[in-house]
């Protein structure tokens, strides 16, 4: 290999000059490839997922029946669920399949339910949850998802721990 | 009498306003074009596309609280922008704007001022505004500033000379110093035709003198924080960007009339062309900036005196030859 400095001459460095110029101006009358962030999103792909939110039944009852996969399963522990019932009281009108479960009559008297668990509380810190998709693959009943929201920020943390209604309407 | 003292005042207030008007856009135009050289935007928030973004940054610099070193010589730290500004805006008084013009029965030369003495003039004043940078690097007492200033200095005065040298041949060809005489000799055919070398040599000895990038050494940021304007804040900072730009302005403005044409141009009116042209040479200082990276110290002092000066003296020599051949 010839590693000799080579000698440029007059001609060559300008040759080397003007290929420079000609790059700019050509680059010059491209489109801009940034664009103005806040007034104007980014086009996302269908599949983006960024954190993960509750999914819930027509009747916008939760699907989530706290069965907890999704609180083990999660690398980051950012997932706090506590179990309970909710009570649906009279004037909800339950479906059939609804009304005729009776499973969890003897544990909780009197008390109007659609024969499911469910949780109490459900909470995800979206500062520890790293956006794996764990808890998504892992529920059976397709009660948690991954959004598409990536603008989440906060003041404090706090903020950053999302419960029951928060996760409902983050999309 | 009177009717040319108003016409005098009316010119010299069009042209300062315009030349401060026009460096202040000039900011912009140089934001943009940097931004679509990188694939950017640039300012978009200001107005419309950001054509207001000149009048924000003016108010900002102008509010901001003014920053005098404890240890810096006040009289100099303060005098020294104004030097960079004053020659820069009062280079322009010589340069022929526009073809004269009747008005009320007079001919009004569209030119501050014609001194026959007019290249002279504008080579003494642009030189002037070496001393600002000095003295500022100087008096603000900071190592950054001081060699910043030095660097600029002897960069200055070494591409001075072939600054200088690239004109003579137009002289020569001219005949004459005065700038409107060299306008007018070139309503056949531009003198850039005659002169490419000196066209070339004026371009880039030009950018050095305003301390551009190719050649801005003196205020390297990557080593010198700003070079000469480190300490400087507030108006005393707009200041040298406005001195800065205008010598943009100025500098173009000499090489449309030395080597373009000046004015001169068919069809629309004479001043139209005239900015029309200036335009078209500060879109090439931009052009250049955005394209080269910077000289090293040694590479730029090689360049001035071992390239330029040898280039600049060998130009004068074969214009001095071709003129007695063709004449004989």
């Amino acid at each position: 290999m010839n590693t000799e400095k080579q000698e440029n001459s007059i001609v060559e460095i300008s040759k080397n000059l003007l290929i420079g110029l000609k790059t700019t101006i050509s680059t010059f009358f491209k489109k801009p490839v940034t664009f103005q962030y806040p007034k104007e999103k980014r086009q996302i792909a269908d599949r983006y997922r960024a954190f993960p939110h509750l999914n819930v039944n027509g009747d916008a009852s939760l699907r989530c029946v706290a069965c907890f996969l999704c609180q083990t399963v999660c690398p980051s522990e950012a997932i706090k669920i506590r179990s309970g019932y909710v009570d649906y009281g009279t004037e909800h009108e339950l479906t059939e399949r609804q009304a005729h479960n009776h499973s969890l009559d003897a544990s909780k008297q009197g008390v109007l339910n659609d024969g499911r668990r469910h949780p109490s509380s459900f909470e995800i810190d979206l500062l520890r949850c790293i956006g794996c998709g764990y808890c998504e693959e892992i529920c059976p009943e397709e009660a948690i998802s991954m959004g598409s929201d990536y603008e989440v920020a906060f003041y404090t943390r706090e903020e950053g721990i999302y419960g029951i209604d928060k996760l409902i309407k983050s999309k | 009498m009177l009717f040319w003292l108003i016409a005098e005042i009316i010119k010299i207030l069009i042209v300062f306003a315009g030349l401060l008007l026009s460096a202040a856009y000039l900011t912009l135009l140089e934001r943009k074009i940097a931004a679509r050289i990188q694939n950017r935007m640039g300012p978009m928030e200001a107005g419309f596309h950001g054509l207001l973004q000149p009048i924000a940054d003016g108010i900002k610099l102008f509010f901001k609280e003014d920053i005098i070193p404890t240890e810096a010589n006040k009289f100099l730290f303060i005098l020294a922008p104004i030097i960079v500004v004053i020659p820069a805006l009062s280079t322009f008084a010589v340069i022929p704007f526009g073809a004269p013009v009747k008005i009320l029965g007079h001919i009004v030369p569209l030119q501050i001022t014609d001194v026959n003495i007019g290249v002279l003039f504008i080579l003494a004043l642009t030189s002037l505004g070496v001393y600002g940078v000095v003295i500022g690097g100087w008096a603000s007492n900071s190592k950054y500033s001081l060699l910043g200033g030095i660097r600029t200095a002897a960069q200055m005065v070494s591409y001075e000379i072939p600054l200088v040298l690239s004109i003579i041949g137009v002289i020569m060809i001219a005949g004459d110093l005065s700038l409107s005489k060299i306008v007018s000799e070139q309503s056949h055919i531009w003198f850039v035709v005659y002169q490419p070398v000196g066209f070339i040599i004026y371009l880039i000895a030009s950018t050095a003198e305003m301390n551009r990038v190719p050649f801005d050494i003196g205020e390297a940021e990557g080593e010198l924080v700003a070079g000469f304007h480190t300490e400087y804040s507030s108006m005393e900072f707009a200041f040298y960007f406005i001195g800065e730009y205008a010598q943009m302005v100025v500098n173009s403005a000499v090489i449309v009339t030395l080597f373009l044409g000046g004015w001169q141009g068919p069809l629309l009116p004479s001043f139209v062309w005239f900015i029309i042209k200036v335009f078209f040479v500060i879109l090439i200082y931009l052009w250049l900036r955005w394209t080269y990276p910077r000289l090293r110290y040694d590479e730029l002092m090689d360049f001035g005196w071992k390239f330029l000066l040898p280039l600049a003296l060998a130009n004068i020599i074969v214009t001095g030859f071709i003129m007695i051949i063709l004449k004989g």
